[in-house]
């Protein structure tokens, strides 16, 4: 860890590619990516699944074009667009040391992610309520079970990005911590590449008759 | 001479340090921008059942392709040099995931 013989930049006080000026950052980074690979397969086995079931065994009035509650999916989507930018601003503001946007990006960050999870809470609630649940169709299996997934991999980002807020407020942008907030940042842009595909495939596809 | 030169490279550095990062965010805000343009095309699309069925599923398809390949090169920063691994792991990944969607798509009726 000790090890970086990457020099600092004279104007910012931090290597260039801070993330990167490690061999333990770099290699964060790397590997990363290779869990990200990984997790594509996962969401793919949920999503073949998924297609597969599709309205299978729902009753007459429990199809996904009578349920989706779009106007809520459409806002939770910008929701959690937003909040990849501004997490690609968050790391922006780390890359030139300054750890107060950095911060302030990541928060904005955290609430975007929040008021996300909220909405998708309070849309299987009401799911819930019409009668579409987890054990009522092979459907309602399928699509809890992908858009759940995809929940929790919010609720884990969100608790992910909050401990290394907290367990580094004080200790300004350093080649340590760095990789540590960058691919955290890489998993939440990640986040919400598979959203693209779950807004697409599950209430867009879904939508159509 | 010797004095005054690493001032006048500090301030070029400076001057250039601000281009990139202004270039940068302009991409970053036109990616975005794309990004929202697409899912508003998406959700008009199918909210104002513009599409016919049959064309559906293709045209969502590309708009969420368009938009990944946004997130990824852009946001994630794959356009950056080096990243080959990356590349090839990213690859294998996209073809494992179709090969499964594919499959569990055939086996399940």
């Amino acid at each position: 860890m000790g090890h970086h013989s990457v020099p600092n930049n004279p104007i910012t006080g931090i290597p260039d590619h801070v993330e990167k000026a490690t061999l333990e950052g770099k290699n964060k980074y790397v590997a990363f990516w290779f869990f990200l690979g990984g997790e594509t397969t996962l969401f793919a086995s949920l999503f073949g699944t998924y297609i597969g079931l599709h309205n299978s065994g729902a009753k007459e009035g429990l199809r996904s074009y009578d349920i989706f509650e779009m106007g809520l999916v459409f806002i939770m989507t910008m929701l959690l667009l937003t909040s990849s930018l501004t997490s690609v601003l968050a790391m922006m503001a780390m890359k030139r040391n300054d750890v107060k946007k950095m911060k302030m990006w990541l928060i904005i960050t955290l609430a975007l992610g929040l008021a996300f999870l909220a909405g998708e809470i309070y849309e299987f609630n009401h799911y819930y309520h019409i009668g579409h649940t987890f054990t009522s169709s092979a459907f309602g299996s399928a699509f809890y079970t992908l858009v759940g997934f995809h929940g929790a991999h919010v609720l884990f980002g969100l608790l992910w990005i909050t401990t290394l807020l907290v367990r580094n407020w004080n200790r300004g942008i350093t080649v340590v911590n760095a990789p540590k907030f960058y691919v955290s940042s890489l998993y939440w842009h990640f986040i919400d590449v598979v959203w693209v595909f779950i807004f697409s495939v599950v209430y867009l596809m879904g939508m159509v008759k | 001479m010797e004095k005054h030169e690493p001032q006048l490279t500090r301030n070029q550095m400076e001057l250039e340090m601000k281009a990139d990062r202004s270039r940068e965010m302009q991409l970053q805000l036109t990616s975005f921008a794309l990004m929202i343009f697409l899912t508003l095309i998406a959700f008009g699309a199918v909210m104002a059942e513009l599409m016919p069925h049959w064309a559906a599923g293709g045209f969502l398809i590309i708009m969420a392709i368009v938009q990944v390949y946004l997130q990824l090169y852009m946001f994630m920063h794959m356009n950056n040099k080096g990243n080959t691994w990356i590349k090839v792991m990213m690859a294998l990944g996209i073809f494992v995931a179709l090969t499964i969607v594919a499959t569990l798509r055939l086996l399940i009726w």
